[in-house]
């Protein structure tokens, strides 16, 4: 029973943590060092896991694997449910979030993402995923004084349910087809049906779970939960479901379709193409016309996320590695980017493109780190998300899916200019002032640019000189600790992914053989 | 000494780390420290440059990354190309950093101008040591940083923001091109070396096809760096920054890569005639494209813009005509004339605060050092012998003469009447005639020393360089170069013709003549000059409305397509909503029911639970979610539809 228990540890040791939190919590809610304590959380994981890394194999009824793919992706959740609670402590002390939950929703969040990974079983990863969201959706309602933090949520729980049913409807129908839901059975199974083009019922098992795992990583046209609960969210968890949610998806998609549905390729191929073709695109246009931050980043992801679909639809073992390094590197620039972000909403009290007035000069730190994530994000070196683009190119290429390739780079030109937007605001546009002035301008910090963007306005500095701006109050608040922690390591960790890829590149290449 | 020449990078580098990361009392000094940096930088070069003329190389690599079996090497080398270009950037880069001493003296942001220029002799130094070409274009998109970061120095003005989000974004649009050629290249070789490349290129593992199109594409990259049409739009706008930093990026480096791109991978683009002609033609009408547009404009700098797109234009032709020296040459002796011009344009506008030509005039008297230096360099552009720019524009209207299209040599031959015409009349216009504005030709004055004596030692270049490559001494620089390309390449290396050299020196003298006599010589007004061609003269200085296009199709067009798909997210998919929902419904039902009772049964769960959100839920109940969960459906029924029936 022993060894048995032993390839869950990291699990196990996160699911105690959120516990102790909970308990910890219990009574009084302002127990010092709670989050702390939940920031050990995934540091203990992190050690069990390099226990667990020992001892790769199949393990309870092949419910659970812990390959080299697995391990890959734990890594990547318990490094993002780090940083993501790196990124809440501050942003808890300032809002009306009730921490202990908060902190134990993301552990168990954690834990779900984790278990999707770590299982070629579906229904296995069904109840990750199931995990995972409802965590999720809590989080997204966190904060319960703001209509649209709820909004948000009711709309992610009600899409998320439904397809969720789709999702599992498809892995019945899987189910159906081959009598297992163990996906190398499956593959198996489906190698040896004869017409995988005319069978109906597998057209519609593929069509309904690639519908599950699509609206999780938001793919279009299953992406339209994603710009309002990007933005009614509180941010760090807006972080937490771009970055961790998103790769832990990714994680369960791949290992579906790799390890189960090799054979239906010619079903899913070309319409995965066409989708990734029209999610970066669609995602990019319509970025380009967003006024808060949140809500462009949440067009960002989707374009994002049809980056990282091509490496699924060239379908090589280069081109899940490149897709592997890109979900890495995908981590770290947008978790920098959040952290930046939250940390001018602690100043100017918004979350609009316009608060980021001046911040060269204010902030010059922040601000130069903001530029650098965005270079990343954009795909320009020497930055992770260079290598990490150029990797999907080169797989791209070498697979003749030159128009692929073609599309994603135009595509990069274009998101260019909203994350320009952001960089002519810091360093282009006369300073703003800190807090009380824009409380004044009658911005509403929740705003929501889908029903009410026109009658936000800019803050009030828009109509003041530029002498005038030169003298900016101090800042109301002093600057976090945390925050800058969260950044730094993004930094260095972008700009290591950009300088010193080979150590990376081995270790996708070896995740990328889901053996 | 070859084998240290990756110091040369190195020092600019440090200056700039050093610049960011130091306090207080050293960032103080950080226009001493990034000069100091270059002057190291330029001794080594030269040292290494001796050094590779006696014949020496040398190269290191070391694996930086490995995908699967396809390895990613790093590595630099020094060949005469590259040793050469090592020179004349740290040259330019050494004057500009002088000359800034004084012309940003008291600027608000003096140290970060330091410190990016630091960061772009180091990009551009690297540029020209790596190897192969992920490290070019690593470096190559570095230079573009530090291009938008100073065309933009002087921020507050939104029209110079503009100008370098402009030049950042057209140069992208070659870039695409370029990136996606260097990947078919990867593609089909596995590897990113230029020697490897070079050698399976030449051994026939590429088809003639896949050269063409790899060497189409890169040259896709040369065209925007290089300002060549139909990218040009970005290097008048670039005008915007400083003026030393128009000499240093806009004129004799950073545009110069592309060129330098097309020389480097010259061993690729000679196996193919067809893109061979593809750089000919384009620089070909580029060089005649832009000299008709700088002979209309008013801003010294937009003169010296255009002009530069045109001499660029004119490597591209010597290039493409087969001749490598030509178009190498040409770079050498324009990175000299064209920064010393600039900076000359400089000390002008520093003295008078103007760029505009009619409020200059009559400034000879009380400026002669600029004066006469500025008249060098527009000599040696004209192509006067003896000054560099006549040896090397025949050596590229030579190349154009013997290829396979001489209609090129003629339209070149006209450019250079033309580049005489407009550099005359710009100098005349600045220096001479009558003071047009009284009040700042009488406070004109030169500068300094740390202004004057770039120009003077750029003027010596700008008249002298050219004899390395002259007749006279039996063309050394044709020889030198040569050695940069290996043994089995191409190169054309045309019979001198004493027809060309004659009609070059007749179009330059008759340039000269004709802009003389009308700007000195008054032989007709200018005001009647405008009317008699007035359709023309729009027509010019709209600079055939390429902008105005460009505004219109891409600009406008994205922003609209923008438009229409924010819109689509925010209004459509409500409106639709009402037949797209009988259906959806109508499909989901057919489906067993199955959405329907989730979201009905959702939606009423939730309303009992969340009591007082009335408004909340109304508006969940009634109109967004369910038109959200309405599309998803939809989606999923239709994709199943359309797979079902592809079937």
């Amino acid at each position: 029973m022993a060894t048995s228990l032993l390839p869950l540890l990291p699990q196990l040791l996160l699911v105690l943590f959120a516990l102790a939190v909970l308990l910890y919590d219990l009574g009084n809610e302002d127990r010092p060092g709670l989050g702390s304590l939940a920031m050990l959380g995934p540091l203990a994981a992190l050690l069990g896991l390099g226990i667990v890394a020992g001892h790769p194999g199949e393990y309870w009824g092949r419910m659970l694997k812990v390959d080299s793919f697995s391990l890959f992706f734990q890594l990547l959740t318990y490094a993002g449910t780090f940083l993501v609670i790196l990124l809440s402590r501050d942003y808890v002390e300032r809002q009306p979030i009730h921490r202990g939950e908060f902190y134990t929703l993301i552990l168990l969040a954690g834990v779900g993402m984790s278990v999707m990974a770590s299982s070629a079983e579906l229904l296995m990863i069904y109840v990750g995923l199931e995990l995972m969201s409802l965590s999720s959706y809590a989080l997204v309602g966190m904060i319960k004084r703001q209509d649209q933090s709820i909004e948000a949520a009711l709309k992610y729980y009600l899409m998320g349910a439904v397809t969720s049913a789709i999702l599992l409807f498809g892995i019945s129908l899987l189910f159906g087809i081959t009598g297992t839901t163990y996906l190398p059975d499956i593959a198996s199974a489906l190698a040896l049906t004869k017409d995988i083009q005319g069978n109906l019922l597998l057209i519609a098992a593929v069509v309904f779970v690639l519908a599950g795992f699509g609206f999780k990583v938001s793919l279009v046209p299953l992406h339209m939960w994603t710009p309002d609960v990007y933005q009614g969210a509180p941010t760090p968890i807006t972080a937490f479901l771009a970055v961790g949610s998103k790769a832990a998806a990714f994680a369960g998609f791949i290992r579906l379709l790799a390890t189960g549905l090799p054979a239906a390729v010619s079903l899913w191929q070309p319409l995965l193409a066409l989708v990734a073709v029209v999610t970066m695109t669609y995602g990019n246009m319509t970025a380009l016309a967003q006024t808060n931050m949140k809500r462009m980043m949440g067009y960002s992801s989707i374009a994002q996320a049809g980056y990282i679909l091509t490496g699924l639809v060239v379908f090589t073992p280069d081109s899940l590695a490149a897709t592997l390094y890109y979900l890495l590197a995908y981590l770290f620039m947008n978790i920098g980017v959040f952290a930046c972000l939250i940390w001018v909403a602690n100043q100017q009290e918004s979350e609009e493109i316009a608060a980021f007035r001046g911040l060269g000069q204010r902030a010059p730190f922040y601000a130069v780190s903001l530029a650098i994530f965005f270079l990343s994000l954009v795909g320009i070196p020497p930055t992770g998300g260079f290598m990490g683009k150029f990797y999907l190119f080169f797989a791209a290429v070498q697979s003749h899916y030159v128009w692929l390739a073609v599309v994603m780079v135009i595509n990069s030109v274009i998101s260019l200019a909203y994350y320009y937007g952001v960089v002519r605001q810091m360093w282009l546009e006369p300073c703003l002032p800190a807090a009380p002035g824009a409380a004044a301008g009658g911005t509403s910090r929740w705003s929501m640019p889908a029903a009410r963007a026109s009658t936000s306005t800019p803050p009030a500095a828009a109509s003041s000189t530029p002498e005038k701006a030169q003298s900016w109050p101090e800042p109301t608040k002093p600057a976090s600790l945390a925050l800058g922690v969260a950044v730094v390591i993004s930094l260095l960790l972008v700009l290591l992914l950009g300088l010193y890829p080979q150590p990376f590149f081995e270790w996708v290449g070896k995740a990328a053989l889901l053996g | 000494m070859a084998q240290w020449a990756w110091l040369v990078a190195l020092f600019p580098l440090l200056a700039f780390a050093l610049m960011e990361v130091a306090p207080g009392r050293l960032r103080l000094r950080r226009d001493t420290l990034g000069t100091v940096a270059v002057a190291a930088s330029f001794v080594v070069s030269l040292a290494v440059l001796v050094d590779v003329w006696a014949g020496a190389r040398a190269a290191a690599s070391w694996q930086w990354a490995q995908v699967g079996p396809v390895q990613i090497p790093m590595g630099w080398q020094v060949d005469p190309l590259s040793a050469v270009m090592l020179v004349v950037v740290n040259l330019v880069s050494l004057m500009v950093h002088v000359f800034s001493l004084s012309y940003m003296e008291g600027d608000v942001r003096y140290g970060r101008y330091y410190a990016i220029l630091s960061l772009f002799t180091f990009s551009m130094l690297g540029l020209l040591l790596v190897d192969n070409f992920l490290g070019l274009f690593i470096f190559w998109e570095l230079v573009g940083l530090c291009s938008f970061v100073l065309i933009g120095h002087w921020y507050e003005e939104k029209a110079n923001s503009n100008a370098a989000m402009k030049a950042f974004l057209t140069t992208r649009v070659g870039d695409v091109a370029m990136l996606i050629g260097i990947l078919v290249l990867f593609a089909h070789l596995g590897t990113l070396k230029y020697g490897d490349i070079w050698s399976a290129a030449q051994s026939g593992q590429l088809s003639l096809d896949v050269i063409t199109t790899a060497s189409l594409l890169l040259f896709g990259g040369a065209i925007g760096k290089s300002a060549q049409f139909p990218l040009h739009v970005w290097l008048p706008d670039a005008m915007a920054g400083p003026t030393p930093v128009s000499a240093l990026i806009h004129a004799a480096t950073m545009v110069a890569a592309g060129v330098y791109l097309v020389a480097r991978a010259f061993p690729l683009f000679s196996l193919s005639p067809t893109a061979l002609y593809w750089v000919a033609v384009t620089g070909g009408f580029t060089a005649i494209f832009a000299a008709t547009i700088a002979v209309v404009q008013d801003d010294i700098k937009k003169v010296l813009a255009y002009s530069t797109i045109s001499q660029l234009g004119y490597m591209f032709l010597g290039l493409g005509a087969g001749s490598l020296v030509a178009g190498s040459f040409h770079l050498v002796t324009q990175a000299f004339f064209k920064s010393l011009l600039f900076l000359a344009a400089g000390s002008v506008i520093h003295a008078v605060h103007t760029q505009n030509l009619h409020e200059m005039g009559g400034l000879y008297p009380r400026m002669k050092w600029t004066a006469w230096t500025w008249m060098i360099g527009a000599l040696s552009m004209a192509g006067i012998p003896p000054l560099a720019g006549f040896w090397s524009k025949d050596e590229v209207l030579l190349a154009a003469y013997r290829s396979p299209y001489p209609i090129l040599f003629w339209l070149a031959l006209v450019a250079a009447f033309l580049t005489a015409f407009y550099i005359t009349r710009a100098t005349w216009l600045a220096f001479f005639g009558t003071a047009r504005d009284e009040q700042r030709a009488r406070h004109a004055h030169e500068s300094g020393w740390r202004m004057q004596l770039p120009l003077g030692v750029l003027a010596l270049l700008a008249a002298g360089a050219g004899l390395l490559g002259a007749s006279w001494f039996g063309h050394p620089f044709t020889h030198f170069i040569a050695g940069s390309v290996p043994a089995g390449t191409h190169l054309a290396e045309p019979e001198p013709a004493g027809l060309v050299q004659g009609l070059a020196l007749l179009a330059a003298v008759a340039g000269i003549a004709v802009a003389g006599g009308i700007y000195g010589g008054g032989w007709v007004s200018r005001a009647s000059l405008i009317r008699a061609g007035r359709p023309l003269y729009v027509l010019l200085k709209r600079k055939y409305f390429v902008d105005e296009l460009y505004g219109w199709v891409f600009v406008k067009g994205t922003v609209a397509l923008s438009w229409l798909t924010g819109a689509f997210d925010r209004y459509i998919v409500d409106g639709i909503v009402n037949a797209v929902g009988w259906l959806g419904v109508q499909l989901a039902y057919a489906t067993g029911d199955f959405d329907q009772a989730v979201i009905d049964g959702a939606v009423n769960g939730v309303g009992q639970a969340v009591e007082g959100g009335g408004r909340l839920l109304r508006r969940a109940q009634t109109g967004y979610v369910s038109t959200y969960l309405v599309t998803l459906a939809t989606a999923v029924v239709a994709v199943l539809i359309l797979l079902v029936l592809r079937r």
